[in-house]
């Protein structure tokens, strides 16, 4: 056989390349689950302070590991290991035109800033058909992605109300409404205001969550009477005496200061005196010089009066000044033991804020035991019709049959190489698209076994009946291929995501199929029919 | 030596006008079908809406899920159960989950307490806003016409315009068939659904350029006989491997539908019917079409 040691020595070199290229996916998804679970197994199990410390240690050096493996290993789409996928729009109803015009780049790069904070694999954030953002998030806890992105991130400090003259403000708000509803008579004598007002704390006025729509709805409709320099604003919800309530502020509503000049937001355990805090986690906040500077004259100015930190018309927290505060620290309390929420706050605080706040207008997430669960049934549905194809195959063919099941090996194990080596992502589809695929590779050598067949019929030798096959069959082979792809690559450029994952994979497929089918199984063939020289082919 | 056909010398197109006639009728019922349904149903991607993968801890029955759907109002719902009652595919209208406070996580909390000691877990939610759906609308019918026309100047090249403008007629004749498939059995027209009808382009191609290539291969050896008669030979000739190729593409395309997961199912539903109709329009409308435009206008070259 002409070249023979070579076809084979290339061969072997593009195997073994293969097989160097997908080491890394095997390591990242068959033994880093395993050493993670050993890890946390361990963790559990620690005794003394030493021992933890040198596993946090051990825990760390791992999960950098699994950084650079993720950098060189396939890639599994949203759809499989779970995740989100959204598209953003900035809402400009409240921007005026000069600053709508480049609202979606710094909304982009607000976002862009927090996710690379959040530290998630291969996120992408990129714009798309000129004021949309589009955010991929594989592997994230869907809430939390959400949170970081949604919030606008506008924090101010707003002096607050003495209790006295809040009182009387609610005192008239209540004589308004039971005037203004008085017509009304489904209402009645506990739909006033003061009576949804409960105390919260001791000292703080609070509204039960399950009160919180009406409510919310009366102060709106008692907006005239409010003066134009107080503002009400809410708390967060949170549980207190068994009730889930929201605190409610009167605040002036021209901010004395806005936190735009933060220079540093850290989450850290909270360490004050009030009780209810005890555990929970604050985001301890440092400003600018100058800010600080500012901060400690309006402190100054304000000894024994509260002053509210106020994050997205949210209260965050409305600590009592006691003294001036010079240093330009201030904090915001979570009220969570767990640390997360001070993490992604801090994160949120540090890249500033968005221009205007975004509106999700598309949105896919998948839990990650649906990906699981997907990639379990898509893979044994894929090799159950590729055993069954191969089956047929030899049936067919009988042993002839062998070698087309050989290249459909061949086949799949340099499709998940490229797709390796492209660093692209096996989606879903991608799944479907490499069983198809698989259906698809075996219908070049069945064309070229026909037209095997065909040959010796017409009397030919077997030497040329292989060789006139292969050659043959080569052209129709091409051109069926190269339609598939030009529609598949139409595909390509209209669809978006994991249908791009499906045609990149689809378009993969079929190339390497060209390759195996007249380049790989040719070679098989003649090197079993120059070993085992035959007079009859049994095809 | 296992053989389906052995010599097979059916007469494909002499009977030509059957074929026709029911490749018509498949027209019609898909048309009949899409006005008897209202028009073709349109998933979450194209329409715009949410739709929600709730998986149970213990299997429930649609309705009781229906029931429970109805004290949560959230307008307009549809459920789809899948398998023995774990997996429900609920889809409305209404785009909530539209800030970053989101509804579905509250959805979850009211069917808890509508259906107790049973708890629901959200595994997917899909939410697209009615712009966005307009524009993959128009994507879709743009790559489709795209992928068509690429065919048509491809096969035009290699082969001629009579062999392209008949696959691509067989093309048109795949898609609409396949919509109607799409149409009678309720499938929801998604980007998954668009996937599979261009992959199908793709691939339904295929059997006409086997035909194409040998019947090309045919003009230069049998001179004698006439344009339609070697289309037939040609036809016959390469009938077991078109038919093989299908088979085996077909198997695991059905293995897909049979055993994927719920996502995947629509997509391998559309292949495994299109590629039965991809071959028998190759068979029965493609090459045939070419045999009735040669007996029309014979081309100048073989005119005698």
């Amino acid at each position: 056989m002409k070249y023979g040691k070579l076809k084979f020595g290339i061969i072997v070199v593009l195997i073994i390349l293969g097989l160097w290229a997908l080491y890394p996916t095997y390591q990242l998804y068959n033994q880093m689950p395993k050493q993670k679970q050993a890890l946390q197994q361990k963790i559990a199990n620690a005794v003394s302070r030493d021992d933890s410390m040198r596993l946090a240690l051990e825990q760390s050096n791992l999960s950098e590991k699994e950084a650079s493996l993720h950098r060189k290993a396939l890639h599994l789409g949203l759809d499989l290991v779970g995740g989100m996928h959204m598209v953003l729009e900035v809402d400009k109803s409240k921007l005026t035109k000069e600053e709508s015009q480049d609202a979606t780049d710094r909304a982009l790069a607000v976002i862009q800033n927090r996710i690379d904070q959040f530290g998630v694999y291969e996120p992408v954030i990129q714009k798309i058909g000129g004021d949309r953002i589009l955010v991929q998030l594989p592997g994230v806890d869907r809430e939390r992605a959400k949170g970081l992105i949604g919030q606008v991130a506008l924090l101010s400090f707003h002096i607050v109300i003495e209790e006295q003259k809040a009182n009387d403000l609610m005192k008239k708000i209540d004589n308004y409404i039971r005037l203004a509803n008085k017509e009304d008579t489904t209402i009645g004598d506990q739909g006033t205001f003061l009576s949804y007002i409960v105390t919260v704390d001791r000292s703080d006025f609070g509204v039960e969550e399950t009160d919180y729509p009406e409510f919310s709805q009366m102060l709106a409709q008692a907006d005239t009477i409010i003066p134009a320099e107080y503002q009400f604003l809410f708390g967060l919800p949170e549980v207190s005496q068994g009730r889930r309530v929201r605190k409610l502020y009167l605040l002036k509503k021209d901010p004395e200061m806005t936190g735009s000049a933060i220079n540093d937001a850290r989450p850290s355990p909270y360490q004050g005196s009030d009780p209810n805090l005890a555990n929970s986690w604050i985001v301890s906040l440092r400003l600018d010089r100058k800010d600080a500077t500012k901060f400690a004259s309006i402190t100054g100015r304000n000894v024994n009066k509260r002053l509210a930190i106020v994050l997205d018309n949210v209260v965050r927290t409305a600590p009592t000044i006691k003294e001036r505060i010079s240093g330009g620290e201030a904090m915001i309390t979570t009220g969570d033991v767990n640390p997360d929420r001070a993490k992604d706050l801090s994160i949120i605080l540090r890249s500033g804020a968005l221009p205007a706040p975004v509106i999700v207008s598309e949105e896919r997430s998948v839990g990650a035991a649906l990906g699981a669960d997907s990639i379990k049934r898509g893979v044994q549905a894929g090799l159950l019709g590729a055993l069954l194809v191969i089956i047929f195959m030899v049936i067919y063919y009988s042993a002839t049959g062998l070698i087309a099941d050989l290249a459909l090996v061949v086949n799949i194990f340099f499709i998940m190489v490229v797709l390796a080596g492209f660093r692209a992502t096996l989606s879903l589809p991608g799944i479907a698209g490499m069983a198809l695929t698989i259906g698809m590779a075996v219908d070049a050598n069945i064309l070229i076994f026909e037209r095997i067949r065909e040959e010796l019929r017409a009397g030919k030798r077997i030497r040329a009946a292989i060789d006139a096959g292969y050659a043959r069959a080569a052209v129709t082979i091409l051109d069926s291929n190269i339609t598939t792809i030009l529609t598949v690559i139409a595909l390509y450029f209209v669809g978006t995501g994991s249908i791009r994952g499906f045609a990149f994979t689809l378009i993969v497929g079929l190339v390497i199929n060209i390759l195996t089918a007249v380049y790989f199984s040719h070679f098989v063939f003649d090197w079993i029919t120059t070993q085992f020289p035959s007079e009859k082919l049994r095809i | 030596m296992m053989q389906i056909f052995k010599n097979p010398n059916y007469k494909f197109i002499p009977n030509r006008y059957y074929g026709f006639a029911f490749s018509i009728l498949l027209t019609i019922i898909t048309i009949v079908s899409i006005i008897a349904h209202g028009g073709l149903k349109y998933g979450v991607d194209f329409a715009g809406g949410t739709l929600l993968e709730i998986r149970f801890e213990q299997p429930i029955n649609t309705a009781t899920l229906r029931s429970a759907f109805r004290n949560i109002a959230v307008g307009n719902v549809s459920i789809q159960k899948f398998g023995e009652g774990y997996d429900f595919i609920v889809r409305f209208e209404s785009q909530m989950a539209t800030s970053a406070e989101s509804t579905s996580t509250q959805i979850i909390g009211l069917l808890n307490q509508e259906i107790p000691g049973n708890p629901a877990q959200l595994v997917r939610i899909e939410m697209v806003g009615p712009r966005i759906g307009k524009e993959l609308q128009k994507n879709a019918i743009l790559a489709i016409l795209i992928g068509m026309f690429l065919i048509l100047i491809y096969v035009s090249i290699r082969f001629d315009f009579r062999f392209g403008t008949a696959a691509v007629v067989a093309l048109i004749h795949d898609t609409l068939t396949t919509i109607g498939f799409i149409s009678i059995t309720n499938t929801e027209i998604s980007i998954t659904t668009i996937a599979a009808l261009l992959t199908l382009i793709g691939y339904s191609v295929n059997n006409s350029i086997v035909i194409s290539d040998r019947v090309r291969e045919n003009l230069r050896k049998m001179l004698k006989d006439s344009v339609p008669d070697i289309i037939n030979i040609s036809i016959n000739q390469v009938l077991a491997r078109t038919i093989l190729t299908a088979f085996t593409t077909f198997i695991v395309a059905f293995m897909l539908w049979l055993l994927g997961a719920a996502s995947i199912k629509d997509f391998a539903k559309v292949i495994s019917f299109g590629i039965i109709i991809g071959t028998y329009s190759a068979l029965f409308v493609g090459a045939p079409l070419v045999a009735e435009w040669e007996k029309r206008f014979p081309s100048r070259k073989r005119r005698k």
